[in-house]
Protein backbone atom coordinates (compact mmCIF):
# COMPACT_ATOMS: atom_id res chain seq x y z
CA UNK A 1 0.00 0.00 0.00
CA UNK A 2 1.43 3.35 -1.06
CA UNK A 3 0.22 6.92 -0.84
CA UNK A 4 -0.09 9.00 -3.99
CA UNK A 5 -0.90 12.59 -4.77
CA UNK A 6 -2.69 13.05 -8.10
CA UNK A 7 -3.57 16.33 -9.79
CA UNK A 8 -5.29 17.20 -13.07
CA UNK A 9 -5.77 20.49 -14.84
CA UNK A 10 -7.29 21.98 -17.95
CA UNK A 11 -9.79 19.26 -18.75
CA UNK A 12 -12.96 21.30 -19.19
CA UNK A 13 -14.63 24.00 -21.23
CA UNK A 14 -17.80 26.03 -20.93
CA UNK A 15 -20.77 23.66 -20.65
CA UNK A 16 -18.67 20.48 -20.21
CA UNK A 17 -18.05 18.36 -17.14
CA UNK A 18 -15.87 20.25 -14.65
CA UNK A 19 -12.30 19.28 -13.76
CA UNK A 20 -13.36 18.71 -10.16
CA UNK A 21 -15.98 16.19 -11.15
CA UNK A 22 -13.49 14.35 -13.35
CA UNK A 23 -10.98 14.28 -10.47
CA UNK A 24 -13.62 12.90 -8.14
CA UNK A 25 -14.53 10.20 -10.66
CA UNK A 26 -10.89 9.19 -11.03
CA UNK A 27 -10.51 9.04 -7.24
CA UNK A 28 -13.59 6.83 -7.03
CA UNK A 29 -12.33 4.51 -9.78
CA UNK A 30 -8.92 4.20 -8.14
CA UNK A 31 -10.47 3.52 -4.76
CA UNK A 32 -12.75 0.87 -6.25
CA UNK A 33 -9.88 -0.80 -8.10
CA UNK A 34 -7.75 -0.77 -4.97
CA UNK A 35 -10.60 -2.08 -2.83
CA UNK A 36 -10.88 -5.10 -5.14
CA UNK A 37 -7.30 -5.94 -4.25
CA UNK A 38 -7.16 -5.15 -0.57
CA UNK A 39 -10.62 -4.65 0.82
CA UNK A 40 -9.66 -1.11 1.82
CA UNK A 41 -11.10 2.11 0.49
CA UNK A 42 -9.59 5.42 1.37
CA UNK A 43 -9.94 8.32 -1.02
CA UNK A 44 -9.66 11.72 0.52
CA UNK A 45 -11.04 15.08 -0.41
CA UNK A 46 -10.47 16.64 -3.82
CA UNK A 47 -9.09 20.15 -3.40
CA UNK A 48 -9.44 22.97 -5.90
CA UNK A 49 -6.40 25.21 -6.34
CA UNK A 50 -6.81 28.56 -8.07
CA UNK A 51 -3.98 29.55 -10.38
CA UNK A 52 -3.15 32.88 -11.98
CA UNK A 53 -5.75 34.49 -14.23
CA UNK A 54 -3.77 36.28 -16.91
CA UNK A 55 -4.32 37.12 -20.60
CA UNK A 56 -1.21 35.10 -21.55
CA UNK A 57 -2.58 31.92 -19.99
CA UNK A 58 -4.92 30.05 -22.34
CA UNK A 59 -7.01 28.38 -19.64
CA UNK A 60 -10.26 26.86 -20.82
CA UNK A 61 -12.58 27.82 -18.00
CA UNK A 62 -11.34 28.87 -14.53
CA UNK A 63 -7.62 28.03 -14.43
CA UNK A 64 -7.93 25.90 -11.36
CA UNK A 65 -6.27 22.53 -10.72
CA UNK A 66 -7.87 19.64 -8.83
CA UNK A 67 -5.81 17.44 -6.53
CA UNK A 68 -6.42 14.42 -4.31
CA UNK A 69 -4.47 11.95 -2.22
CA UNK A 70 -5.08 8.23 -2.29
CA UNK A 71 -3.71 5.19 -0.51
CA UNK A 72 -3.65 2.31 -2.95
CA UNK A 73 -2.32 -1.16 -3.42
CA UNK A 74 -2.27 -0.59 -7.18
CA UNK A 75 1.14 -0.08 -8.75
CA UNK A 76 2.09 3.13 -10.54
CA UNK A 77 1.25 1.79 -14.01
CA UNK A 78 -2.21 0.63 -12.95
CA UNK A 79 -2.90 4.00 -11.33
CA UNK A 80 -1.72 5.96 -14.33
CA UNK A 81 -3.70 3.78 -16.73
CA UNK A 82 -6.94 4.45 -14.83
CA UNK A 83 -6.20 8.20 -14.70
CA UNK A 84 -5.31 8.52 -18.37
CA UNK A 85 -8.20 6.40 -19.63
CA UNK A 86 -10.70 8.47 -17.68
CA UNK A 87 -9.08 11.79 -18.60
CA UNK A 88 -9.21 10.95 -22.31
CA UNK A 89 -12.79 9.79 -22.04
CA UNK A 90 -14.13 12.78 -20.09
CA UNK A 91 -12.04 15.81 -21.04
CA UNK A 92 -13.52 18.44 -23.35
CA UNK A 93 -12.32 18.16 -26.94
CA UNK A 94 -10.99 21.72 -26.81
CA UNK A 95 -9.14 21.16 -23.49
CA UNK A 96 -5.40 20.73 -22.92
CA UNK A 97 -5.30 18.20 -20.07
CA UNK A 98 -2.33 17.63 -17.82
CA UNK A 99 -1.81 14.89 -15.23
CA UNK A 100 0.69 14.81 -12.37
CA UNK A 101 1.28 11.79 -10.13
CA UNK A 102 3.59 11.86 -7.12
CA UNK A 103 4.61 8.93 -4.95
CA UNK A 104 4.57 10.53 -1.50
CA UNK A 105 6.98 7.94 -0.14
CA UNK A 106 9.64 8.70 -2.75
CA UNK A 107 12.38 11.26 -2.22
CA UNK A 108 11.61 14.77 -3.46
CA UNK A 109 12.28 18.34 -2.40
CA UNK A 110 8.93 19.49 -1.08
CA UNK A 111 10.11 23.10 -0.97
CA UNK A 112 10.73 23.16 -4.73
CA UNK A 113 7.26 21.82 -5.47
CA UNK A 114 5.57 24.24 -3.06
CA UNK A 115 7.57 27.15 -4.44
CA UNK A 116 6.49 26.35 -8.00
CA UNK A 117 2.86 26.06 -6.94
CA UNK A 118 2.92 29.38 -5.15
CA UNK A 119 4.67 31.11 -8.05
CA UNK A 120 2.04 29.76 -10.45
CA UNK A 121 -0.55 31.77 -8.55
CA UNK A 122 1.25 35.03 -9.28
CA UNK A 123 3.28 34.62 -12.49
CA UNK A 124 3.08 32.95 -15.88
CA UNK A 125 4.95 29.63 -16.04
CA UNK A 126 5.95 27.56 -19.06
CA UNK A 127 5.57 23.90 -19.91
CA UNK A 128 9.34 23.60 -20.02
CA UNK A 129 9.61 24.83 -16.43
CA UNK A 130 6.94 22.36 -15.38
CA UNK A 131 8.66 19.42 -17.06
CA UNK A 132 12.07 20.37 -15.66
CA UNK A 133 10.67 20.48 -12.14
CA UNK A 134 8.84 17.18 -12.64
CA UNK A 135 12.02 15.46 -13.84
CA UNK A 136 14.08 16.83 -10.95
CA UNK A 137 11.52 15.89 -8.30
CA UNK A 138 10.30 12.53 -9.61
CA UNK A 139 6.79 13.68 -10.45
CA UNK A 140 5.22 11.77 -13.34
CA UNK A 141 3.92 14.62 -15.52
CA UNK A 142 2.11 13.94 -18.78
CA UNK A 143 -0.14 15.72 -21.24
CA UNK A 144 -3.22 14.16 -22.82
CA UNK A 145 -4.51 16.28 -25.65
CA UNK A 146 -4.52 19.74 -27.18
CA UNK A 147 -1.49 21.82 -26.32
CA UNK A 148 -0.92 19.91 -23.08
CA UNK A 149 -0.72 23.25 -21.29
CA UNK A 150 -2.49 21.65 -18.33
CA UNK A 151 0.80 20.10 -17.18
CA UNK A 152 1.69 23.46 -15.61
CA UNK A 153 -1.39 23.54 -13.43
CA UNK A 154 -1.16 19.84 -12.67
CA UNK A 155 2.26 20.04 -11.07
CA UNK A 156 1.42 23.42 -9.50
CA UNK A 157 -1.60 21.81 -7.86
CA UNK A 158 0.65 19.11 -6.39
CA UNK A 159 2.85 21.82 -4.86
CA UNK A 160 -0.08 23.81 -3.50
CA UNK A 161 -1.64 20.75 -1.91
CA UNK A 162 1.73 19.90 -0.34
CA UNK A 163 1.87 23.42 1.10
CA UNK A 164 -1.06 22.54 3.35
CA UNK A 165 -2.33 26.10 2.98
CA UNK A 166 -4.31 26.22 -0.22
CA UNK A 167 -7.53 25.08 -1.77
CA UNK A 168 -11.24 24.71 -1.31
CA UNK A 169 -12.60 21.21 -0.87
CA UNK A 170 -14.81 20.13 -3.76
CA UNK A 171 -18.50 19.79 -2.96
CA UNK A 172 -20.34 20.83 0.15
CA UNK A 173 -21.21 19.25 3.47
CA UNK A 174 -24.74 17.97 3.91
CA UNK A 175 -26.08 18.07 7.46
CA UNK A 176 -29.75 18.20 6.61
CA UNK A 177 -29.91 21.98 6.33
CA UNK A 178 -31.64 23.70 3.42
CA UNK A 179 -28.97 24.80 0.97
CA UNK A 180 -30.84 28.00 0.12
CA UNK A 181 -29.92 29.36 3.55
CA UNK A 182 -33.51 29.57 4.78
CA UNK A 183 -32.78 27.65 7.98
CA UNK A 184 -29.95 27.43 10.50
CA UNK A 185 -28.24 24.56 12.30
CA UNK A 186 -26.76 25.12 15.74
CA UNK A 187 -24.10 22.74 17.02
CA UNK A 188 -20.76 22.65 18.80
CA UNK A 189 -17.43 22.30 17.04
CA UNK A 190 -17.12 18.85 18.60
CA UNK A 191 -20.48 17.75 17.21
CA UNK A 192 -19.67 19.21 13.78
CA UNK A 193 -16.37 17.36 13.56
CA UNK A 194 -17.96 14.11 14.70
CA UNK A 195 -20.70 14.38 12.06
CA UNK A 196 -18.58 15.51 9.11
CA UNK A 197 -15.17 13.90 9.51
CA UNK A 198 -13.47 17.26 8.97
CA UNK A 199 -10.43 17.90 11.15
CA UNK A 200 -10.95 21.40 12.52
CA UNK A 201 -12.98 24.59 12.53
CA UNK A 202 -10.77 27.58 11.76
CA UNK A 203 -11.66 31.25 11.68
CA UNK A 204 -10.87 33.60 8.81
CA UNK A 205 -8.21 35.02 11.15
CA UNK A 206 -6.54 31.59 11.41
CA UNK A 207 -7.64 30.73 14.95
CA UNK A 208 -8.65 27.10 15.67
CA UNK A 209 -11.94 26.97 17.57
CA UNK A 210 -12.26 24.88 20.72
CA UNK A 211 -14.50 21.77 20.85
CA UNK A 212 -17.14 23.53 22.97
CA UNK A 213 -17.44 26.62 20.74
CA UNK A 214 -20.87 26.94 19.16
CA UNK A 215 -21.47 27.17 15.40
CA UNK A 216 -24.32 28.67 13.40
CA UNK A 217 -24.50 26.95 10.03
CA UNK A 218 -26.63 27.86 7.06
CA UNK A 219 -26.71 27.52 3.29
CA UNK A 220 -24.00 25.53 1.56
CA UNK A 221 -21.28 24.50 3.99
CA UNK A 222 -17.89 24.25 2.35
CA UNK A 223 -14.50 23.20 3.64
CA UNK A 224 -11.00 24.46 2.88
CA UNK A 225 -7.52 22.99 3.26
CA UNK A 226 -5.52 25.18 5.64
CA UNK A 227 -2.95 24.55 8.38
CA UNK A 228 -2.63 21.01 6.89
CA UNK A 229 -6.21 20.26 7.89
CA UNK A 230 -9.50 19.84 6.09
CA UNK A 231 -11.40 22.52 7.95
CA UNK A 232 -14.60 24.46 8.14
CA UNK A 233 -13.87 28.14 7.69
CA UNK A 234 -15.94 30.44 9.92
CA UNK A 235 -16.25 34.13 10.60
CA UNK A 236 -17.72 35.99 13.55
CA UNK A 237 -21.06 37.57 12.70
CA UNK A 238 -22.66 39.47 15.60
CA UNK A 239 -21.04 37.20 18.16
CA UNK A 240 -21.85 33.91 16.35
CA UNK A 241 -19.39 31.69 14.50
CA UNK A 242 -20.95 31.29 11.03
CA UNK A 243 -19.75 29.21 8.09
CA UNK A 244 -17.92 31.33 5.53
CA UNK A 245 -19.79 32.82 2.60
CA UNK A 246 -18.80 32.16 -1.02
CA UNK A 247 -17.31 35.63 -1.05
CA UNK A 248 -15.08 34.80 1.92
CA UNK A 249 -14.12 31.44 0.45
CA UNK A 250 -13.07 32.97 -2.85
CA UNK A 251 -9.47 33.59 -1.84
CA UNK A 252 -8.85 30.00 -0.68
CA UNK B 1 -26.67 44.80 -21.79
CA UNK B 2 -24.54 47.92 -22.13
CA UNK B 3 -25.61 48.97 -18.66
CA UNK B 4 -23.32 46.27 -17.23
CA UNK B 5 -20.94 45.31 -20.05
CA UNK B 6 -18.52 46.99 -22.43
CA UNK B 7 -17.89 45.38 -25.81
CA UNK B 8 -14.33 44.19 -26.34
CA UNK B 9 -13.85 42.67 -29.78
CA UNK B 10 -16.50 39.90 -29.96
CA UNK B 11 -16.81 39.57 -26.16
CA UNK B 12 -18.39 41.62 -23.40
CA UNK B 13 -16.40 42.78 -20.36
CA UNK B 14 -18.29 43.27 -17.08
CA UNK B 15 -17.92 46.92 -16.06
CA UNK B 16 -17.96 46.41 -12.31
CA UNK B 17 -14.99 44.16 -11.58
CA UNK B 18 -14.90 41.02 -9.45
CA UNK B 19 -16.54 42.14 -6.23
CA UNK B 20 -19.62 44.19 -7.08
CA UNK B 21 -22.13 41.53 -6.11
CA UNK B 22 -25.19 43.76 -6.40
CA UNK B 23 -24.44 44.64 -10.02
CA UNK B 24 -23.57 41.01 -10.87
CA UNK B 25 -26.91 39.83 -9.43
CA UNK B 26 -28.90 42.56 -11.13
CA UNK B 27 -27.26 41.81 -14.49
CA UNK B 28 -28.03 38.10 -14.12
CA UNK B 29 -31.69 38.73 -13.31
CA UNK B 30 -31.93 40.66 -16.56
CA UNK B 31 -30.16 37.93 -18.59
CA UNK B 32 -32.06 35.20 -20.43
CA UNK B 33 -28.85 33.23 -21.03
CA UNK B 34 -27.79 32.79 -17.39
CA UNK B 35 -26.66 29.22 -16.82
CA UNK B 36 -25.45 28.20 -13.40
CA UNK B 37 -21.86 26.95 -13.26
CA UNK B 38 -20.47 24.05 -11.22
CA UNK B 39 -21.13 24.91 -7.56
CA UNK B 40 -17.42 24.69 -6.76
CA UNK B 41 -16.82 27.67 -9.02
CA UNK B 42 -19.39 29.96 -7.40
CA UNK B 43 -18.09 33.12 -5.77
CA UNK B 44 -21.46 34.64 -4.81
CA UNK B 45 -23.82 33.26 -2.17
CA UNK B 46 -26.79 34.38 -4.28
CA UNK B 47 -27.23 31.74 -6.96
CA UNK B 48 -28.39 33.91 -9.84
CA UNK B 49 -25.38 36.13 -10.26
CA UNK B 50 -23.08 36.64 -13.22
CA UNK B 51 -20.27 35.61 -10.85
CA UNK B 52 -21.80 32.11 -10.72
CA UNK B 53 -22.58 31.81 -14.43
CA UNK B 54 -21.14 29.16 -16.72
CA UNK B 55 -20.51 31.76 -19.42
CA UNK B 56 -18.24 34.05 -17.41
CA UNK B 57 -14.54 33.70 -17.86
CA UNK B 58 -12.43 35.49 -15.29
CA UNK B 59 -10.00 38.19 -16.30
CA UNK B 60 -7.48 39.82 -13.96
CA UNK B 61 -9.81 42.72 -13.13
CA UNK B 62 -13.24 41.44 -14.15
CA UNK B 63 -14.77 38.77 -16.42
CA UNK B 64 -15.80 38.32 -20.02
CA UNK B 65 -19.22 36.99 -20.88
CA UNK B 66 -18.75 34.23 -23.45
CA UNK B 67 -22.37 33.93 -24.41
CA UNK B 68 -23.04 35.06 -27.93
CA UNK B 69 -24.80 38.35 -27.43
CA UNK B 70 -25.08 39.18 -31.10
CA UNK B 71 -28.84 39.13 -30.84
CA UNK B 72 -28.97 41.65 -27.99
Amino acid sequence: MKTWLICIDDTDDICTKGTGEIAEEIATKLAAASAENTGLRSTRYVTRHQLLVHPDIPYTSHNSAMCFQIDSSLDFFQIKDICVTHLKQESATIADPGLAILDLEAEFDIRKLIEFGQQTKIEVKTKQQAYELAKAQGVDLTEHGGTGQGVIGAIAGIGLRLSGQDGRVKGHIKLGQKTDGSDELLMSVEQFIAQTGLQAVITTEGEILAPHDQLTLKGKIKAVYIQFQFALLVSNESGCWCNATKQQLKSY
Amino acid sequence: MQQWFTQQSHLWLFKFGVEDYLQARTAAIDCQDFLVDDEDEHTDNTLKSCYNCMYRRWQPESFHCHKNHASK
